[in-house]
């Protein structure tokens, strides 16, 4: 879902209060330069899952961490003991109490979150979102708020809404995707830390057991 | 005018205009190819029924080209749907998938119902208080941490994980499961069923509600040339259209290139209208038969009117060409033309009429209708087109004479080289078919696949985008619902590894539905939903379980139509009729697996493949063993009435000679033409067999009759043969000029088979005679002399 985020750095047009589309466009530009200077990148993060039916918000929290070009790790502390971890295109996931799985990154249906976080890190535009979203990107107080809304034509199962939020030092601070159906799933990244070493063993390859 | 003073004439010509008009408009055009195929093959049976019980007349698919994006289809679709729903006649539009997701928790139930009793009471062991109770807590863990979208899908459609217990207890039910996953991928439709309210039966129907929803395209989505229309409507539709243009066309170009053909010859066309006046007549009698004894015209019997022409015109030249000439008065060569042609006429007839006892119903439609013509034919070239001629007898041009007699002193001359060759030739043709006789013929169905056919094209768009594209699909019928799973189950071990799609796991077991609704506890719908509410969730979490739960509610209670939507579903994958059951049987990837060759059709059970590949497997067998059945009874036929033509055993084996040596060159001229032969096209060596009998008899009398003389026998026959010959062509080569594929095929391989036959009987043949004849053969200037 977070695969369209990196289409907010192609503004399609501005209304009124938005940026200008040259704006826009700079600062997809010194996004896109800054992403392909990262070679790591990690941040602590809290994810918000609201459901329609649901009475209460289910939150997790945890740290994530990239490794240039296609690694990605995700710990969760809550709930304890889960991962997700993305080398190449092989994708294995941890569930609490349940087997470790491996899935393919690119052709299973949970490959797609972890392939549009794993774009929005390296920098690449994503091709189809322009076709299906109509972006508006505004300042507010020093904090770009990006809304990619989706066209009337576009897919079905596609999100509704899908809002960054990008600080002015160009660090992504949150994602807000709305589904299909109401209900939201939010990320909220904190104490990120580019460009200083991670552990290779974090990408060691599990063995399942 | 001078026909009509004769009231046989008058009776016989207004019987066959009145018949001929009144059969024309009662006749049906029958669009299937299947009832073109032996009914007795298992495919054939397969297809049929398949057809009848479950492929449906009510429905039309608005397929899109997949070229088209996820966005532009969604779009195109969205703006039709509703327009589409408007026209007069339809009763519902659909998305692939919608249905089945739409009744899903229905068709969970009846899976769940279905369950041998332990695997029953496991699902219930889910819907259990405790069970459910436990499960619903457990959702916020759940939904933490790392997400899956699908997942997350699955899980707010079965929160009590009920497909999960039937995956565990490994019922087929279990398979469920992937018709879930199936149905979650299925984003963006490939294409809309429209489902009318009444059958299309009729050509007339079908054509009116495809135009309509053509036209509804058309304005809803101006210039939009990506969407297309299949489905047995849209087919039968498409090819009556074309078929009626296709007759028209075809016979239109025949009639005009003849008429300039002979003009060409004869300077004249005065006669030509008499000619083609009797052969509308013939045509009449011809369509007469189909009407009365069949009641339909199919689509290999289209090309009736064109082999008619191209037959049967040779009588009338025949005839012509006598009258144009000096021997006009000689009521000897009279006697011995007319005798040719009574022969050549029976001859042709009786090989085709051998076609009757095929079994391919197809062939012997045609063949009585050829027949018919034939015999028609005949006699009015020899009875009322004499009458014209006499009356104003034609004049034939010196030039033809002179080039007739140029032509024999030519083949006189060069008379060695030319018997060498042709012998040399027809035996490196004999090798080649002794060595690759399967070069020859193609046995699959492609071609009678239309692949202009914009039906066709969109059934294969609809094939690339279903996801039982690979699916192999059997009929299995049998007198239990049990039996009929147990075969089915045999024959999944036997072609796909035991693997069968969701829909086969979905086959009704009444025995164990009447024991599990024993097990059901009743009230468990309303405890489940207080289970919900308590938990915090609502009818976004709870609609599909309830909805499972109150399906099994009614069922237990022996409600009708306990599973709503999903038994509309259900109808179209097993049926049952008079203690009969059939379900459809679809195997994942053995689409082009041919039915197992032994028998899988146990006591009471029978297994039939929906197949084209195999029915293409079954057509070549039953056409070799009609071949091998026939082939022999047809050289009887055509020996016996040789013999009686001829009189002499060693005109008779020259009749056969020019026979083989034909037919070995048109081997020849297949080859080098790359053309091969299609089942349609085996049809092309009885009619050369009756062209090649009709020419080498007339050439083979002539020269009796000349004593040998070519001159005097080109003088006679060069030209009536090398004009029919080309009328020949005209009439068969016209369906090259139609869209159907095995119908152009035909019209090459008999364009091929004439010219074989033509330059065999003028050219070998004669040169054959005067080489195996005792007695002395008057040559060169005595000839010139006695001409």
């Amino acid at each position: 879902m977070i695969r369209f985020v990196l289409v907010l750095l192609f503004p399609l047009g501005a209304m009124a209060g938005s940026l200008s589309p040259a704006k826009a466009d700079a600062l997809r530009a010194r996004f896109e330069a800054r992403q392909r200077e990262t070679r790591t990148w990690s941040a602590g993060f809290v994810q918000t899952l609201t459901m329609r039916g649901m009475r209460t918000p289910v939150v997790s929290e945890g740290t994530i961490t990239y490794r240039a070009p296609d690694s990605l790790r995700i710990d969760f502390q809550r709930p304890a003991g889960e991962f997700v971890l993305a080398v190449g295109d092989r994708l294995f996931i941890q569930k609490a109490g349940k087997k470790l799985v491996e899935k393919s990154l690119s052709n299973d249906t949970a490959g797609k979150p972890i392939q549009s976080l794993l774009g929005l890190l390296q920098g690449r535009p994503v091709e189809a979102a322009e076709d299906q979203y109509e972006t508006q990107v505004s300042d507010e107080n020093g904090t770009y708020l990006i809304v990619l809304t989706k066209k009337q034509d576009a897919g079905g199962r596609l999100p509704r809404r899908i809002t960054n939020v990008v600080s002015n030092d160009l660090s992504i601070r949150e994602v807000r995707v709305e589904m299909p159906k109401e209900g939201s799933l939010v990320y909220s990244f904190r104490e990120a830390v580019r460009n200083r070493g991670v552990e290779a063993e974090a990408f060691s390859l599990p063995i399942p057991k | 005018m001078l026909l009509l003073r004769s009231p046989l004439r008058v009776l016989v010509i207004a019987a066959l205009l009145l018949g001929g008009a009144w059969a024309a408009m009662t006749i049906r055009l029958e669009t299937e190819l299947l009832p073109l195929m032996p009914p007795q093959l298992p495919s054939v049976r397969g297809l049929e029924e398949f057809q009848r019980r479950f492929a449906s007349e009510r429905e039309v698919h608005v397929v899109a080209d997949p070229a088209m994006s996820d966005g532009e289809r969604a779009a195109a679709f969205r703006a039709l749907r509703p327009a589409l729903a408007e026209i007069q006649g339809i009763a519902t539009v659909v998305a692939p998938g919608e249905e089945f997701a739409a009744n899903f928790p229905e068709l969970s139930a009846w899976a769940v119902a279905n369950l041998p009793s332990e695997q029953f009471a496991k699902a219930m062991g889910v819907l259990s208080a405790e069970s459910a109770r436990q499960r619903l807590s457990t959702i916020p863990d759940v939904l933490s941490g790392a997400l899956d979208p699908e997942e997350l899908v699955r899980l707010q459609f079965d929160p009590l994980g009920v497909l999960e217990a039937l995956s565990a207890g490994g019922g087929g039910a279990g398979q469920m499961e992937d018709g879930f996953a199936h149905m979650m991928s299925a984003e963006t439709p490939h294409f809309l069923t429209l489902r009318t309210v009444e059958p299309l039966l009729k050509f007339e129907d079908c054509i009116r509600m495809t135009d309509a929803i053509r036209a509804v395209v058309a304005t809803m989505l101006p210039g939009e040339k990506r969407l297309l229309l299949t489905g047995r409507p849209a087919f039968t539709a498409e090819i009556s259209r074309q078929m009626r243009s296709d007759m028209a066309f075809m016979m239109s170009v025949a009639a005009v290139l003849v008429c300039a053909m002979f003009w060409a010859f004869y300077r004249t066309l005065r006669p030509l209208g008499w000619i083609l006046f009797f052969q509308a007549l013939a045509l009449l009698a011809g369509v007469i038969v189909a009407r009365v004894w069949f009641g339909s015209l199919n689509v290999i019997s289209m090309g009736f009117a064109s082999i008619l022409l191209g037959v049967s015109m040779d009588y009338s030249i025949l005839v012509y060409h006598h009258f144009a000439s000096a021997h006009r008065d000689d009521a000897l060569v009279w006697a011995r033309l007319r005798r040719g042609i009574w022969f050549s006429a029976a001859t042709t007839a009786a090989a085709f009429l051998v076609l009757t006892f095929s079994s391919f119903p197809g062939l012997r439609q045609l063949s009585a209708l050829v027949a018919a013509g034939l015999i028609t034919s005949a006699l009015f070239s020899t009875w009322m087109l004499r009458v014209v001629l006499t009356a104003r007898p034609p004049q034939s041009p010196p030039m033809l004479d002179r080039a007739a007699h140029k032509a024999a002193d030519l083949v006189h001359r060069w008379r060695r080289p030319l018997i060498t060759g042709a012998l040399l030739l027809a035996v490196l043709a004999g090798g080649l078919l002794w060595i690759q006789p399967g070069s020859f013929y193609t046995a699959g169905m492609r071609q009678f696949q239309p692949a202009e056919s914009a039906a066709y094209r969109a059934q294969e768009w609809l094939v690339r985008s279903s996801a039982g594209e690979g699916d192999g699909i059997y009929l299995v019928r049998a007198n239990s619902w049990a039996k009929v799973k147990a075969a089915a189950s045999q024959l999944a071990q036997r072609v796909s590894g035991g693997q069968m799609s969701t829909w086969t796991h979905l086959l009704p077991a009444p025995q164990n539905r009447a024991e599990n609704a024993r097990l059901w506890v009743p009230g468990t719908a309303e405890r489940l939903q207080a289970e919900f509410e308590t938990a915090g969730l609502s009818e976004e979490w709870s609609d599909p379980t309830l909805r499972l739960a109150l399906a099994l509610e009614r069922a237990a209670a022996g409600t009708t139509g306990a599973f709503g939507g999903a038994e509309a579903l259900l109808e179209t994958m097993a049926s049952e009729e008079n203690g009969i059951v059939t379900a459809i049987v679809r195997l994942p990837n053995a689409v082009e697996q041919s039915i197992p060759a032994e028998a899988l059709n146990d006591e009471g059970t029978e297994v039939l493949p929906v197949s084209w590949v195999s029915m293409s497997d079954e057509l070549t067998q039953m056409a070799r063993r009609d071949m091998e059945r026939l082939g022999g009874w047809m050289l009887l036929a055509l020996a016996v009435l040789c013999s009686l033509a001829q009189r002499s055993f060693r005109l008779v084996l020259l009749n056969f000679a020019a026979l083989i040596i034909a037919l070995l060159s048109l081997a020849l001229l297949l080859r080098a033409t790359g053309t091969t032969m299609s089942p349609l096209s085996l049809l092309s060596v009885p009619l050369l067999l009756g062209l090649v009998i009709d020419y080498s008899l007339h050439i083979l009398m002539a020269l009796e009759h000349t004593d040998g003389s070519l001159r005097q026998t080109y003088g006679h026959l060069a030209v009536p043969v090398v004009l029919t010959g080309l009328a020949s062509c005209i009439g068969f080569g016209a369906p090259i000029l139609t869209s159907q594929p095995a119908l152009r095929n035909f019209g090459v391989v008999m364009d091929l088979g004439i010219l074989s036959a033509v330059v065999t009987c003028l050219v070998v043949l004669p040169l054959l005679y005067r080489a195996t004849r005792t007695t002395r053969i008057i040559t060169g200037a005595q000839e010139t002399a006695t001409v």
